[in-house]
C-alpha cells in the first residue's frame, strides 16, 4: 500500500466522524437561525441548552477524529523510520561483506569508518585505524597523494577513478585500484569522502608476466633473420618480427592491420597467376586457414632490396578452444643458397657440356684410333707376308743356287718381318686391351695363377723350377685380365730365369700400407733399378734380344690391365739376383684393409 | 661332279696374296679349278651368273669360297651376306681368309654365316701348313653338300 491510499484510507475511516461533528454543527447551526428570526417559535430554553450542547458535540467529535488522525501520521512516520534503518542496514551489510575495502575520511584526511575489507587488505582493524590520518597507509613517498585528491574533492572536482600503490600495516606494499567519491551532508556541502580500495596486484603480477612474456616473445621473434608473421582471419597482419618489417621497408607499426596487397606485395604473388604456376599467397593462407601446413619453396619476391627468393612455411593458430583464429608464417630468405644452386646447375650444364664435347672428342679419336687399327692389322702386315713369302719361295727355289751368304741374308729378311708381324700383332692386342672394359666379378686368383703356369708348360720344357705359390685370396677384379697379368709377368719370371740351374718363382701376396699387394718374384738376371723407369714403355726392353727375345709390349699390357682396374704396378730388382714385380688390384682405401703382413719367404 | 665344276672360289684383289695363295694351293695339291675374282662384284657375278659369267652353266656351285674382307667395289662381308642370304649359294662353305684380326670383322664374319675364319699369317710356312689343311679339310674330309641342298 503506498503513502497516498494509506492517507485516502485513514480519511474514510474518519469519515463518519467527522460527518457526525458536522450534522451536529448544522443542527446547532439550524436552531440558531431560526431563533434569530424567531419564526419557529421553539421554546428559548431549548435554544439556550441546544446550541451548547451541539457546540460541545461537534466540538468532541471533531477533536475524536483529529486525534486519530494524529495517531495514524505517527505510526507511519515509525515505519518509515524502521524501513530507513532497515535500508540502512542493508547497506551496511554490503560495505561489511564487500571484499575491497570500503573506507571514509574527512577532508583533513582522518579516517570515519573502516570495513572488514579494508581489514582484510591493509592489516589494520577499525579500532586501529579509525581517527588517523589516511597517509598512514601510503609508503613515504606518497604520503602527500591522498591530501591532493581531498583537496581536488573539497573543491568539488571529480576524482577519476585510478591506481596506486600502497603499504599495509606489516609494510608490505600492494598495488592498488582506487575510487574516491565525495561524501555530502545534508545541505549538500563536501564534508569528506569514501575510498573504495581494490587490491589489484595480482592483477598487476598477470600483467606483467604477460608484459614479460611478450616482450620476450617480441625479442624472439625480432631475433630471427627469417620473416615471422601473423594473420588473421581477414588475412591482415596482426603480428610482424622486425625482419620481416625491414624487407618490406616499413616500420613494424605501420604493418598491422594491412593485407598484403596494402603493404605492397606484388599483386601475382598475392593473387597468384594461374599461368605462370603461381598459386597465390591468398591460397596458401585460405590453406591454412583450414587446418593444413603449406610449404612454399625457393619464391622469388620483389622487395625494396631487389628480388629476393624465400621459403615459406604457413600454419593455422588456434585459439584456447581450438578455433582456427588466424595462421603464422615464417619466412627464409633462401636468396644465397638458390644462387648457389643456379651456379652449380651452370656448371654442371656446362660440365655436362664439356664432357660431352670431351666424350664426341673421344670417340672421334677413338674411331680414328679403330680404323687406324684395322690398316695396321690389315694393310701393314699384307706387305710383311709377301716379304716373308717371297723370301720363302727364294730360299726353297733358288736354295741350291744361291751362296751361303744370300741365303744367311734372306734368312735375316725373314726373321725381320716376322718379328715385325709379331710386334704388329702385340700392339694389336694392347690396343684391344686398352680398350677392353673391365668386368669385375669374384675371382679365385689361386686358380688364375694355375692357368698361367699350365700354359707355360711349353716355354718352360724340361727346365728345373722350383715353384712357391702362396695361397691367393679371391679378388673383386675381371678375371681374364687378370689372368693376362699373371701369365705375361709369369713368363717373363721364367723367360729371365732361364740361366739359373735351379729358377725360383714365387708368388704370393703381402701387405703394404693396409693395401693388399700380390707380387711375382724370380732369381733370374734382374735388371738394374736405374733402368726402372724404361720397363713399362711401349717397346721398352731392358736386354739385348739375342739373350731373351721379346717385343717390349707385354709389361705395357699389363700395367694397362692394373691401370684399368685401379690399381698400380711397380718392381724391383737387382742385376744378377733376380726381380720381384708388385701389382694391387683396386685404388688406395678402396677395398678392405689387411690386417696382417704376410710375406713369403724368399729363398733367393 | 661334273667335270667343269669349279673347286675354290678364291675372292682375292692383292695380287701377291693372290700369288702367294696360289702357290700355297699349288705346293699342296689340292685344286686344279680354282676361280679368281678380283673384287666383290665379280665373285657376285660368277656365283649368281651375271655380266662375264651370265654363260655360265646353272647348277654348278664351286665346292669352296675363300673369301679375302678388304675388297674393292663389294666389300667381303657384303659378298657374304649375299652369298648366304641365297638358297641357291647359302650350301656352299665360305672361309673367310685375311689379314684382319679385328674382332669385330670375326664376329660379323660368323653371325653372317662364314663356316671359317682363318687368319693368313705372316710367317709363309705357316700359311703354306693353313692352306694345306684347309684344302684337305675341305675339299676331302668334309662331306659336300648334296644337289638337292643348292635348290
Amino acid at each position: 500500500m503506498n503513502d497516498n491510499s494509506a492517507a485516502r484510507s485513514t480519511w474514510l475511516r474518519h469519515l463518519p466522524a467527522i460527518l457526525g461533528g458536522m450534522a451536529a454543527l448544522t443542527v446547532g447551526g439550524v436552531l440558531l437561525v431560526s431563533h434569530i428570526e424567531g419564526g419557529s417559535g421553539m421554546p428559548r430554553t431549548v435554544l439556550i441548552l441546544g446550541l451548547p450542547v451541539t457546540a460541545l458535540l461537534s466540538a468532541a467529535i471533531c477533536l475524536a477524529a483529529l486525534e486519530r488522525i494524529r495517531l495514524r501520521a505517527a505510526e507511519r512516520a515509525g515505519q518509515e523510520r524502521r524501513r530507513l534503518d532497515e535500508q540502512r542496514l542493508y547497506l551496511a551489510a554490503i560495505v561489511e561483506s564487500s571484499d575491497d575495502a570500503i573506507l571514509g575520511k574527512d577532508l583533513s584526511g582522518v579516517i570515519l569508518s573502516w570495513n572488514p575489507g579494508a581489514e582484510r587488505i591493509y592489516g589494520y582493524s577499525a579500532a586501529e585505524i579509525i581517527g588517523r590520518s589516511i597517509s598512514v597507509l601510503c609508503p613515504p613517498e606518497r604520503v602527500g597523494e591522498p591530501h591532493g585528491i581531498l583537496e581536488r574533492i573539497g573543491r568539488g572536482e571529480r576524482v577519476d577513478h585510478y591506481e596506486t600503490e600502497r603499504m599495509c600495516k606489516d609494510g608490505r606494499r600492494i598495488q592498488v585500484s582506487l575510487t574516491i567519491s565525495p561524501i555530502r551532508d545534508a545541505e549538500e556541502r563536501i564534508r569528506g569522502a569514501s575510498t573504495i580500495a581494490r587490491d589489484v596486484s595480482e592483477r598487476r603480477h598477470v600483467e606483467a608476466a604477460l608484459e614479460a612474456s611478450e616482450n620476450l616473445l617480441r625479442s624472439v621473434i625480432d631475433s630471427s633473420t627469417d620473416l615471422i608473421f601473423m594473420k588473421d582471419r581477414d588475412l591482415r597482419i596482426v603480428l610482424c618480427n622486425q625482419a620481416y618489417a625491414s624487407a618490406l621497408g616499413k616500420p613494424v607499426a605501420g604493418i598491422h592491420g594491412k593485407s598484403d596487397l596494402e603493404l605492397g606485395w606484388d599483386r601475382e604473388l598475392v593473387e597468384g597467376a594461374a599461368a605462370k604456376g603461381i598459386p597465390g599467397w591468398q591460397r596458401d593462407d585460405r590453406t591454412a586457414l583450414s587446418g593444413e601446413i603449406v610449404h612454399v619453396t625457393s619464391e622469388p619476391c620483389n622487395v625494396p632490396a631487389g628480388t629476393r627468393f624465400f621459403d615459406t612455411v604457413k600454419a593455422p593458430v588456434r585459439d584456447a578452444r581450438g578455433e582456427i583464429v588466424g595462421l603464422v608464417g615464417v619466412s627464409r630468405d633462401v636468396t644465397e643458397r638458390v644462387r648457389a644452386e643456379r651456379e652449380i646447375q651452370q656448371l654442371n650444364a656446362g660440365l655436362e657440356r664439356r664432357v660431352a664435347e670431351r666424350t664426341a672428342e673421344l670417340t672421334a679419336v677413338n674411331q680414328e684410333l679403330e680404323s687406324f687399327n684395322y690398316s695396321v692389322s690389315h694393310d701393314l702386315r699384307a706387305p710383311l707376308r709377301h716379304i716373308d713369302g717371297y723370301s720363302k719361295i727364294l730360299l726353297d727355289t733358288y736354295s741350291q743356287e744361291a751362296p751361303e751368304d744370300a741365303r744367311r741374308c734372306i734368312d735375316r729378311i725373314r726373321t725381320g718381318a716376322q718379328r715385325m708381324g709379331h710386334m704388329v700383332d702385340e700392339l694389336l692386342e694392347l690396343s684391344r686391351t686398352s680398350r677392353r672394359e673391365v668386368r669385375k666379378e669374384l675371382t679365385c686368383l689361386a686358380t688364375l695363377v694355375e692357368d698361367a703356369i699350365g700354359e707355360l708348360k711349353p716355354e718352360i720344357g724340361d727346365r728345373a723350377i722350383e715353384w712357391h705359390i702362396a695361397p691367393l685370396p679371391f679378388a673383386d677384379c675381371d678375371p681374364a685380365l687378370t689372368r693376362q697379368v699373371f701369365a705375361n709377368l709369369l713368363s717373363n719370371a721364367v723367360k729371365f730365369s732361364r740361366r739359373r740351374e735351379l729358377a725360383v718363382i714365387e708368388a704370393g701376396q703381402t701387405c703394404v700400407e693396409g693395401q693388399t699387394v700380390f707380387f711375382v718374384r724370380d732369381n733370374g738376371v734382374g735388371f738394374s733399378m736405374k733402368y726402372a723407369d724404361k720397363l713399362f714403355g711401349v717397346f721398352q726392353r731392358l736386354h739385348r734380344r739375342e739373350d731373351f727375345e721379346g717385343t717390349g709390349v707385354g709389361l705395357v699390357t699389363v700395367q694397362r690391365i692394373i691401370q684399368k682396374h685401379g690399381g698400380r704396378i711397380w718392381a724391383e730388382a737387382e742385376l744378377e739376383k733376380g726381380a720381384t714385380f708388385y701389382f694391387t688390384l683396386e685404388g688406395r682405401g678402396e677395398q678392405q684393409r689387411c690386417l696382417t703382413e704376410t710375406t713369403v719367404s724368399g729363398e733367393r | 661332279m661334273p667335270k667343269d665344276q669349279v673347286e675354290i672360289l678364291l675372292v682375292e684383289d692383292d695380287v701377291e696374296d693372290l700369288d702367294l695363295t696360289m702357290r700355297a694351293l699349288a705346293d699342296a695339291h689340292i685344286a686344279n679349278r680354282i676361280q679368281i675374282a678380283r673384287d666383290g662384284e665379280e665373285a657376285l657375278d660368277f656365283l649368281f651368273r651375271r655380266g662375264l659369267h651370265s654363260e655360265r652353266a646353272p647348277n654348278c656351285p664351286p665346292r669352296l669360297i675363300l673369301l679375302d674382307l678388304k675388297l674393292p667395289k663389294v666389300d667381303g662381308l657384303e659378298v657374304l651376306t649375299q652369298i648366304k642370304n641365297d638358297p641357291s649359294t647359302r650350301a656352299i662353305p665360305v672361309v673367310i681368309l685375311t689379314s684382319s684380326r679385328q674382332e669385330q670383322d670375326m664376329v660379323q664374319g660368323y653371325h653372317l654365316g662364314a663356316n671359317s675364319y682363318i687368319q693368313k699369317p705372316v710367317d709363309f710356312e705357316q700359311f703354306q701348313s693353313t692352306i694345306r689343311q684347309l684344302g684337305y679339310y675341305w675339299l676331302l674330309v668334309n662331306q659336300q653338300p648334296p644337289e638337292r641342298a643348292f635348290d
